[in-house]
Protein backbone atom coordinates (compact mmCIF):
# COMPACT_ATOMS: atom_id res chain seq x y z
CA UNK A 1 0.00 0.00 0.00
CA UNK A 2 1.33 3.21 -0.85
CA UNK A 3 1.62 6.24 1.93
CA UNK A 4 1.58 8.87 -0.21
CA UNK A 5 -1.49 7.74 -2.74
CA UNK A 6 -3.50 10.73 -2.89
CA UNK A 7 -4.88 10.20 -6.16
CA UNK A 8 -6.55 6.72 -6.51
CA UNK A 9 -8.81 6.15 -8.93
CA UNK A 10 -11.71 8.57 -10.51
CA UNK A 11 -14.41 8.94 -8.15
CA UNK A 12 -17.50 7.48 -9.53
CA UNK A 13 -21.02 9.23 -9.70
CA UNK A 14 -22.79 9.23 -6.19
CA UNK A 15 -26.15 7.53 -5.56
CA UNK A 16 -28.50 10.38 -4.11
CA UNK A 17 -30.57 8.29 -1.21
CA UNK A 18 -32.75 9.77 1.45
CA UNK A 19 -32.51 8.00 5.35
CA UNK A 20 -34.56 8.67 8.08
CA UNK A 21 -33.00 9.27 11.23
CA UNK A 22 -30.48 7.23 12.31
CA UNK A 23 -29.75 6.04 15.68
CA UNK A 24 -25.94 4.93 16.47
CA UNK A 25 -24.50 3.60 19.34
CA UNK A 26 -20.90 3.78 20.03
CA UNK A 27 -17.77 5.81 21.75
CA UNK A 28 -16.85 9.19 20.64
CA UNK A 29 -13.28 11.39 20.71
CA UNK A 30 -12.93 15.22 19.90
CA UNK A 31 -9.86 16.39 18.48
CA UNK A 32 -7.30 16.05 16.38
CA UNK A 33 -6.96 12.13 15.96
CA UNK A 34 -4.09 11.89 14.19
CA UNK A 35 -2.07 13.62 16.84
CA UNK A 36 -0.09 10.37 18.03
CA UNK A 37 0.18 8.81 14.96
CA UNK A 38 -0.60 9.91 11.58
CA UNK A 39 -0.51 6.24 9.41
CA UNK A 40 -2.96 4.21 8.44
CA UNK A 41 -2.67 2.03 10.90
CA UNK A 42 -4.43 1.62 14.15
CA UNK A 43 -2.57 3.80 16.41
CA UNK A 44 -4.13 6.70 15.88
CA UNK A 45 -7.17 8.06 17.44
CA UNK A 46 -9.68 6.67 15.39
CA UNK A 47 -8.37 3.51 15.24
CA UNK A 48 -8.11 3.50 18.94
CA UNK A 49 -11.94 4.17 19.04
CA UNK A 50 -12.56 1.46 16.70
CA UNK A 51 -10.60 -1.18 18.93
CA UNK A 52 -12.54 -0.20 21.92
CA UNK A 53 -15.96 0.20 20.24
CA UNK A 54 -14.63 -3.93 19.10
CA UNK A 55 -13.36 -4.79 22.58
CA UNK A 56 -16.62 -3.97 24.31
CA UNK A 57 -18.23 -5.85 21.75
CA UNK A 58 -16.32 -8.69 22.20
CA UNK A 59 -16.92 -8.68 25.92
CA UNK A 60 -20.78 -7.28 26.31
CA UNK A 61 -22.30 -7.67 22.60
CA UNK A 62 -25.05 -9.27 24.22
CA UNK A 63 -25.92 -6.02 26.03
CA UNK A 64 -26.32 -3.75 22.89
CA UNK A 65 -30.10 -5.00 21.96
CA UNK A 66 -31.83 -4.20 18.76
CA UNK A 67 -28.66 -4.03 16.72
CA UNK A 68 -29.78 -3.47 13.13
CA UNK A 69 -26.92 -5.62 11.37
CA UNK A 70 -23.61 -5.97 13.79
CA UNK A 71 -21.52 -6.50 10.96
CA UNK A 72 -22.13 -2.49 9.73
CA UNK A 73 -19.61 0.08 11.22
CA UNK A 74 -20.13 3.43 10.92
CA UNK A 75 -17.53 6.34 11.35
CA UNK A 76 -18.99 9.75 11.78
CA UNK A 77 -17.22 12.80 11.64
CA UNK A 78 -18.56 15.87 13.30
CA UNK A 79 -17.33 19.48 12.45
CA UNK A 80 -18.08 22.08 15.05
CA UNK A 81 -17.49 25.79 15.88
CA UNK A 82 -14.19 25.47 16.40
CA UNK A 83 -12.81 22.59 13.91
CA UNK A 84 -11.72 25.36 10.67
CA UNK A 85 -9.53 27.20 13.46
CA UNK A 86 -8.02 24.37 15.16
CA UNK A 87 -8.33 21.14 12.86
CA UNK A 88 -10.41 19.14 15.60
CA UNK A 89 -13.16 17.49 15.42
CA UNK A 90 -15.69 14.97 16.54
CA UNK A 91 -15.50 11.26 15.32
CA UNK A 92 -17.79 8.92 16.97
CA UNK A 93 -18.04 5.25 16.17
CA UNK A 94 -20.60 2.44 16.56
CA UNK A 95 -23.38 0.58 15.16
CA UNK A 96 -27.11 1.32 14.06
CA UNK A 97 -30.10 0.08 16.08
CA UNK A 98 -33.68 0.24 15.72
CA UNK A 99 -34.55 1.81 18.61
CA UNK A 100 -33.01 4.45 21.39
CA UNK A 101 -33.83 1.57 24.33
CA UNK A 102 -31.81 -0.66 26.84
CA UNK A 103 -28.16 1.23 26.13
CA UNK A 104 -25.57 0.34 28.15
CA UNK A 105 -24.16 3.02 30.09
CA UNK A 106 -21.22 2.89 28.47
CA UNK A 107 -21.73 3.33 24.95
CA UNK A 108 -22.85 7.49 24.27
CA UNK A 109 -25.94 7.73 21.33
CA UNK A 110 -25.56 9.83 18.00
CA UNK A 111 -28.49 10.83 16.92
CA UNK A 112 -28.28 11.25 12.85
CA UNK A 113 -30.93 13.78 11.00
CA UNK A 114 -33.07 12.48 8.58
CA UNK A 115 -31.72 13.53 5.31
CA UNK A 116 -30.34 13.03 1.51
CA UNK A 117 -27.21 11.69 1.30
CA UNK A 118 -24.78 11.34 -1.51
CA UNK A 119 -23.06 8.28 -1.33
CA UNK A 120 -19.60 7.61 -2.74
CA UNK A 121 -18.26 3.91 -2.87
CA UNK A 122 -14.39 3.85 -2.39
CA UNK A 123 -12.43 1.28 -3.40
CA UNK A 124 -8.59 0.83 -2.94
CA UNK A 125 -6.42 3.10 -2.92
CA UNK A 126 -9.08 5.54 -3.32
CA UNK A 127 -10.17 4.85 0.62
CA UNK A 128 -6.60 6.48 1.74
CA UNK A 129 -7.04 9.54 -0.99
CA UNK A 130 -7.89 12.92 -0.68
CA UNK A 131 -11.48 11.96 -1.66
CA UNK A 132 -13.38 14.77 0.97
CA UNK A 133 -11.13 16.99 -1.49
CA UNK A 134 -12.68 15.45 -4.76
CA UNK A 135 -16.08 15.26 -3.00
CA UNK A 136 -16.46 18.56 -1.38
CA UNK A 137 -14.33 20.86 -4.13
CA UNK A 138 -14.60 19.10 -7.04
CA UNK A 139 -18.03 17.06 -7.44
CA UNK A 140 -20.16 19.15 -5.02
CA UNK A 141 -19.58 22.52 -7.06
CA UNK A 142 -21.06 21.14 -10.32
CA UNK A 143 -23.97 18.89 -9.18
CA UNK A 144 -26.09 21.03 -8.15
CA UNK A 145 -26.07 19.98 -4.53
CA UNK A 146 -24.67 21.69 -1.48
CA UNK A 147 -23.52 20.60 1.97
CA UNK A 148 -26.90 20.17 4.54
CA UNK A 149 -24.77 19.62 7.15
CA UNK A 150 -21.55 19.50 9.53
CA UNK A 151 -21.00 15.79 9.28
CA UNK A 152 -20.64 13.36 6.72
CA UNK A 153 -19.97 9.26 8.15
CA UNK A 154 -18.54 6.06 6.45
CA UNK A 155 -19.92 2.97 6.30
CA UNK A 156 -17.58 -0.11 7.08
CA UNK A 157 -19.82 -3.67 6.08
CA UNK A 158 -18.51 -7.02 4.67
CA UNK A 159 -16.57 -5.26 2.09
CA UNK A 160 -14.29 -3.63 3.84
CA UNK A 161 -11.26 -6.16 4.75
CA UNK A 162 -9.07 -4.17 6.60
CA UNK A 163 -6.41 -1.29 6.16
CA UNK A 164 -3.57 -4.71 5.49
CA UNK A 165 -6.08 -5.74 2.48
CA UNK A 166 -7.04 -2.07 1.38
CA UNK A 167 -6.76 -3.63 -3.05
CA UNK A 168 -9.85 -5.86 -2.20
CA UNK A 169 -11.75 -3.41 0.33
CA UNK A 170 -14.42 -0.97 -0.13
CA UNK A 171 -16.46 1.13 1.41
CA UNK A 172 -18.78 3.89 1.92
CA UNK A 173 -19.05 7.62 2.22
CA UNK A 174 -22.32 9.10 3.65
CA UNK A 175 -22.09 12.86 2.29
CA UNK A 176 -25.29 14.79 3.62
CA UNK A 177 -26.44 17.27 1.00
CA UNK A 178 -29.86 19.45 -0.19
CA UNK B 1 2.98 17.15 -5.24
CA UNK B 2 4.25 14.71 -2.63
CA UNK B 3 2.80 15.32 0.81
CA UNK B 4 6.08 16.24 2.00
CA UNK B 5 6.63 19.16 -0.60
CA UNK B 6 2.87 20.46 0.36
CA UNK B 7 3.63 20.32 3.76
CA UNK B 8 6.75 22.20 3.57
CA UNK B 9 4.87 24.38 1.34
CA UNK B 10 2.12 24.47 4.49
CA UNK B 11 4.64 25.37 6.53
CA UNK B 12 5.61 28.39 4.01
CA UNK B 13 2.31 29.35 4.87
CA UNK B 14 1.82 29.56 8.21
CA UNK B 15 4.83 31.30 8.80
CA UNK B 16 3.80 33.86 6.18
CA UNK B 17 1.03 34.60 8.30
CA UNK B 18 1.67 34.01 12.18
CA UNK B 19 0.21 37.27 12.92
CA UNK B 20 -3.26 37.11 11.20
CA UNK B 21 -6.14 35.34 11.73
CA UNK B 22 -5.52 32.04 10.06
CA UNK B 23 -6.66 28.76 10.94
CA UNK B 24 -5.94 25.26 9.99
CA UNK B 25 -8.67 25.08 7.41
CA UNK B 26 -7.07 28.40 5.47
CA UNK B 27 -3.52 26.43 5.91
CA UNK B 28 -5.20 23.05 4.00
CA UNK B 29 -6.95 25.02 1.40
CA UNK B 30 -3.64 26.97 0.76
CA UNK B 31 -2.38 23.40 0.10
CA UNK B 32 -5.37 22.35 -1.94
CA UNK B 33 -6.12 19.68 0.91
CA UNK B 34 -9.05 18.47 2.88
CA UNK B 35 -8.72 19.47 6.41
CA UNK B 36 -9.36 15.87 7.07
CA UNK B 37 -6.80 14.63 4.66
CA UNK B 38 -4.54 17.53 5.62
CA UNK B 39 -4.69 16.99 9.06
CA UNK B 40 -2.93 13.28 8.86
CA UNK B 41 -0.22 14.22 6.29
CA UNK B 42 0.47 17.11 8.34
CA UNK B 43 1.06 15.08 11.63
CA UNK B 44 2.68 12.29 9.30
CA UNK B 45 5.23 14.62 7.97
CA UNK B 46 5.69 17.16 10.94
CA UNK B 47 5.38 15.29 13.90
CA UNK B 48 3.16 18.12 15.64
CA UNK B 49 -0.89 18.64 14.80
CA UNK B 50 -1.17 21.81 12.45
CA UNK B 51 -2.73 23.59 15.52
CA UNK B 52 0.00 22.43 17.82
CA UNK B 53 3.09 24.12 15.33
CA UNK B 54 0.80 26.85 15.14
CA UNK B 55 0.38 27.89 18.16
CA UNK B 56 3.54 26.72 18.90
CA UNK B 57 5.07 28.78 16.51
CA UNK B 58 3.01 32.10 17.47
CA UNK B 59 4.10 31.70 20.87
CA UNK B 60 8.30 31.13 20.01
CA UNK B 61 7.92 34.38 17.89
CA UNK B 62 5.92 36.29 20.95
CA UNK B 63 8.36 35.07 23.02
CA UNK B 64 11.16 36.58 21.11
CA UNK B 65 9.17 39.76 21.26
CA UNK B 66 8.84 40.18 24.22
CA UNK B 67 13.08 39.98 25.19
CA UNK B 68 14.02 41.83 22.15
CA UNK B 69 11.40 44.77 22.23
CA UNK B 70 9.73 46.83 24.49
CA UNK B 71 6.31 46.22 23.26
CA UNK B 72 3.75 45.94 26.23
CA UNK B 73 2.53 42.12 26.49
CA UNK B 74 -0.93 42.88 25.67
CA UNK B 75 0.05 44.41 22.13
CA UNK B 76 2.28 41.28 21.52
CA UNK B 77 -0.47 39.29 22.43
CA UNK B 78 -2.88 40.51 20.46
CA UNK B 79 -0.46 41.19 17.47
CA UNK B 80 0.01 36.89 17.75
CA UNK B 81 -3.82 37.02 17.54
CA UNK B 82 -4.46 36.09 20.90
CA UNK B 83 -7.78 37.46 21.85
CA UNK B 84 -7.10 37.93 25.15
CA UNK B 85 -4.50 38.16 27.56
CA UNK B 86 -5.19 35.54 29.79
CA UNK B 87 -5.90 33.10 27.03
CA UNK B 88 -2.28 34.36 26.37
CA UNK B 89 -0.74 33.85 29.27
CA UNK B 90 -1.96 30.23 29.64
CA UNK B 91 -1.03 29.03 26.27
CA UNK B 92 2.35 31.11 27.22
CA UNK B 93 2.37 28.91 30.60
CA UNK B 94 2.02 26.23 29.37
CA UNK B 95 4.45 25.94 26.52
CA UNK B 96 7.46 27.58 28.73
CA UNK B 97 6.36 26.81 32.23
CA UNK B 98 6.40 31.11 32.84
CA UNK B 99 3.82 33.58 32.79
CA UNK B 100 4.93 36.25 29.99
CA UNK B 101 6.31 38.84 32.30
CA UNK B 102 8.91 36.65 34.27
CA UNK B 103 9.92 35.44 30.65
CA UNK B 104 10.47 39.05 30.05
CA UNK B 105 12.64 39.62 33.06
CA UNK B 106 14.70 36.28 32.88
CA UNK B 107 16.56 38.06 29.76
CA UNK B 108 18.53 35.77 27.37
CA UNK B 109 16.92 33.28 25.27
CA UNK B 110 16.90 29.24 25.79
CA UNK B 111 17.15 28.75 21.88
CA UNK B 112 15.97 25.31 23.03
CA UNK B 113 12.58 26.41 24.72
CA UNK B 114 11.88 27.78 21.50
CA UNK B 115 9.46 25.95 18.68
CA UNK B 116 12.23 27.28 15.61
CA UNK B 117 10.76 27.23 12.10
CA UNK B 118 10.82 24.23 10.67
CA UNK B 119 12.82 24.54 7.65
CA UNK B 120 13.12 21.70 4.51
CA UNK B 121 16.17 19.99 6.06
CA UNK B 122 14.65 19.33 9.44
CA UNK B 123 11.63 17.58 7.42
CA UNK B 124 14.00 15.78 5.32
CA UNK B 125 15.34 14.69 8.60
CA UNK B 126 12.91 13.76 10.39
CA UNK B 127 10.99 11.75 7.38
CA UNK B 128 14.26 9.24 6.93
CA UNK B 129 13.17 6.68 9.38
CA UNK B 130 11.72 5.32 12.42
CA UNK B 131 15.41 6.27 13.97
CA UNK B 132 14.33 9.38 15.93
CA UNK B 133 12.04 7.27 18.27
CA UNK B 134 14.32 7.53 21.67
CA UNK B 135 14.60 4.42 24.21
CA UNK B 136 14.46 5.27 27.41
CA UNK B 137 17.14 3.42 29.46
CA UNK B 138 18.31 3.23 33.42
CA UNK B 139 21.62 3.49 33.72
CA UNK B 140 24.37 3.48 35.86
CA UNK B 141 26.35 6.46 35.99
CA UNK B 142 28.68 7.81 33.44
CA UNK B 143 32.29 7.61 34.78
CA UNK B 144 34.30 10.30 32.62
CA UNK B 145 37.86 11.83 32.40
CA UNK B 146 38.58 14.72 30.24
CA UNK B 147 38.76 18.24 29.26
CA UNK B 148 36.13 21.05 29.55
CA UNK B 149 35.87 23.84 27.91
CA UNK B 150 33.93 27.05 27.09
CA UNK B 151 32.33 27.26 23.58
CA UNK B 152 30.84 31.13 22.66
CA UNK B 153 31.55 31.87 19.16
CA UNK B 154 34.07 29.77 17.69
CA UNK B 155 33.56 25.67 17.89
CA UNK B 156 36.91 24.62 16.71
CA UNK B 157 37.70 24.51 19.86
CA UNK B 158 36.26 21.50 20.42
CA UNK B 159 38.71 19.26 17.64
CA UNK B 160 41.74 21.17 19.79
CA UNK B 161 40.52 19.98 22.84
CA UNK B 162 40.11 16.24 21.65
CA UNK B 163 43.56 16.65 20.22
CA UNK B 164 44.66 17.80 23.62
CA UNK B 165 42.68 14.42 25.18
CA UNK B 166 43.70 11.86 22.91
CA UNK B 167 47.69 12.82 23.59
CA UNK B 168 46.67 13.00 27.24
CA UNK B 169 45.52 9.37 27.04
CA UNK B 170 48.68 8.10 25.41
CA UNK B 171 50.74 9.34 28.00
CA UNK B 172 48.14 6.96 30.94
CA UNK B 173 49.58 3.60 30.22
CA UNK B 174 47.40 1.49 32.35
CA UNK B 175 44.53 3.51 31.29
CA UNK B 176 41.74 1.28 32.36
CA UNK B 177 39.09 2.43 29.83
CA UNK B 178 36.03 1.03 27.96
CA UNK B 179 37.26 3.08 24.43
CA UNK B 180 34.09 4.86 24.51
CA UNK B 181 34.03 8.46 23.66
CA UNK B 182 31.89 10.95 24.72
CA UNK B 183 31.20 15.03 24.70
CA UNK B 184 29.31 16.40 27.30
CA UNK B 185 26.88 19.64 27.07
CA UNK B 186 26.09 21.96 30.20
CA UNK B 187 24.23 24.56 29.20
CA UNK B 188 24.68 27.03 32.64
CA UNK B 189 21.61 29.97 32.51
CA UNK B 190 22.24 32.88 30.01
CA UNK B 191 24.52 30.01 27.73
CA UNK B 192 23.41 32.12 24.48
CA UNK B 193 25.01 35.09 25.03
CA UNK B 194 28.44 33.21 27.69
CA UNK B 195 28.63 29.90 25.92
CA UNK B 196 28.27 26.96 26.65
CA UNK B 197 30.40 24.38 28.37
CA UNK B 198 31.88 21.17 26.90
CA UNK B 199 33.46 17.85 27.80
CA UNK B 200 35.97 15.94 25.49
CA UNK B 201 35.75 12.47 27.67
CA UNK B 202 36.26 8.91 27.44
CA UNK B 203 34.45 6.36 29.54
CA UNK B 204 36.38 5.44 32.20
CA UNK B 205 36.19 2.69 35.42
CA UNK B 206 38.85 3.75 37.81
CA UNK B 207 41.47 6.14 35.84
CA UNK B 208 43.72 7.70 37.95
CA UNK B 209 43.96 11.01 36.88
CA UNK B 210 46.52 12.60 39.50
CA UNK B 211 49.68 13.61 37.53
CA UNK B 212 47.61 14.42 34.03
CA UNK B 213 45.51 17.04 33.27
CA UNK B 214 42.76 15.30 33.05
CA UNK B 215 39.73 15.77 35.34
CA UNK B 216 37.24 12.98 36.27
CA UNK B 217 33.25 13.33 36.20
CA UNK B 218 30.48 11.17 36.99
CA UNK B 219 27.05 11.76 35.80
CA UNK B 220 24.50 11.05 38.40
CA UNK B 221 21.27 10.89 36.75
CA UNK B 222 20.29 7.56 36.10
CA UNK B 223 17.18 7.88 33.68
CA UNK B 224 17.79 8.91 30.47
CA UNK B 225 16.23 9.04 26.90
CA UNK B 226 19.10 7.99 24.32
CA UNK B 227 18.62 8.94 20.75
CA UNK B 228 20.52 8.22 17.81
CA UNK B 229 21.58 10.74 15.46
CA UNK B 230 21.86 9.40 12.13
CA UNK B 231 23.85 11.79 9.41
CA UNK B 232 26.88 13.85 9.33
CA UNK B 233 27.64 15.58 13.23
CA UNK B 234 27.60 19.20 11.83
CA UNK B 235 23.28 18.45 11.18
CA UNK B 236 22.90 17.24 15.03
CA UNK B 237 21.16 20.64 15.51
CA UNK B 238 18.47 18.84 13.55
CA UNK B 239 18.09 15.83 16.07
CA UNK B 240 18.31 17.98 18.71
CA UNK B 241 15.69 20.53 17.90
CA UNK B 242 13.58 17.35 17.05
CA UNK B 243 14.50 16.25 20.88
CA UNK B 244 13.34 19.87 22.63
CA UNK B 245 10.87 20.90 20.49
CA UNK B 246 8.99 18.16 19.14
CA UNK B 247 9.53 14.91 21.18
CA UNK B 248 10.13 16.38 24.64
CA UNK B 249 6.47 18.62 25.08
CA UNK B 250 4.83 15.08 23.37
CA UNK B 251 6.01 12.71 26.01
CA UNK B 252 5.07 14.26 29.06
CA UNK B 253 8.67 13.94 30.07
CA UNK B 254 10.68 16.56 32.23
CA UNK B 255 14.31 17.26 32.06
CA UNK B 256 16.27 16.35 35.26
CA UNK B 257 19.36 18.80 33.79
CA UNK B 258 20.73 21.38 31.78
CA UNK B 259 22.92 19.07 30.02
CA UNK B 260 23.53 16.23 26.94
CA UNK B 261 25.63 13.89 26.57
CA UNK B 262 26.44 13.02 22.93
CA UNK B 263 28.19 9.17 22.34
CA UNK B 264 30.55 8.89 19.45
CA UNK B 265 31.75 5.32 20.10
CA UNK B 266 35.14 4.24 19.75
CA UNK B 267 35.89 6.89 16.84
CA UNK B 268 35.34 10.64 18.10
CA UNK B 269 35.55 13.30 15.50
CA UNK B 270 34.71 10.64 12.72
CA UNK B 271 31.19 11.34 11.83
CA UNK B 272 30.70 12.84 8.74
CA UNK B 273 28.97 10.91 6.91
CA UNK B 274 25.10 10.35 5.84
CA UNK B 275 24.93 6.81 7.87
CA UNK B 276 27.17 8.08 11.15
CA UNK B 277 25.93 7.45 13.57
CA UNK B 278 25.72 9.61 17.12
CA UNK B 279 23.89 8.82 20.62
CA UNK B 280 22.39 11.74 21.92
CA UNK B 281 21.42 11.27 25.77
CA UNK B 282 18.97 14.03 27.52
CA UNK B 283 18.84 12.96 31.08
CA UNK B 284 15.26 12.62 32.53
CA UNK B 285 13.62 12.97 36.08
Amino acid sequence: MSQDTQIGEPLTEPAIVERSQIILVGFSFFGDPFATSAGWTEENEIGRLWSRFGAFVAHHGDRIKHIRDPEVGYEVHIWQEETAATGHFEVFVGVEVARLEDVPVELSVKLLPPTTYAVFTLHGDQITSDWPKRIYSEWMPGSGYESAHSFMFELYDRRFKGMDHLDESALDAYIPVK
Amino acid sequence: MSNISAMIQAIDFIESNLKQGIGVADVADAVSYSLYHFSRMFNRVIHHTPYDYLMRRRLSESARELVDTDKKIIEVAFDYRFNAPETYSRAFKRMFGVQPHQWRKRGPLDRRALMCRLTPEHIAHVNKGDYLKPTLVERDAFRLAGLMTLVRDDPAVIPQIWHTVAKELKRIQDADVTGRYYGVVWYPSGWQERGYLYMAAIETGSLDTTGSPLVAKTLRPSKWARFVHKGPYRDLKLTQDYIYQTWLPQSGEHLATALEVEGYGPNPGNASGEESETEIYIPLQ
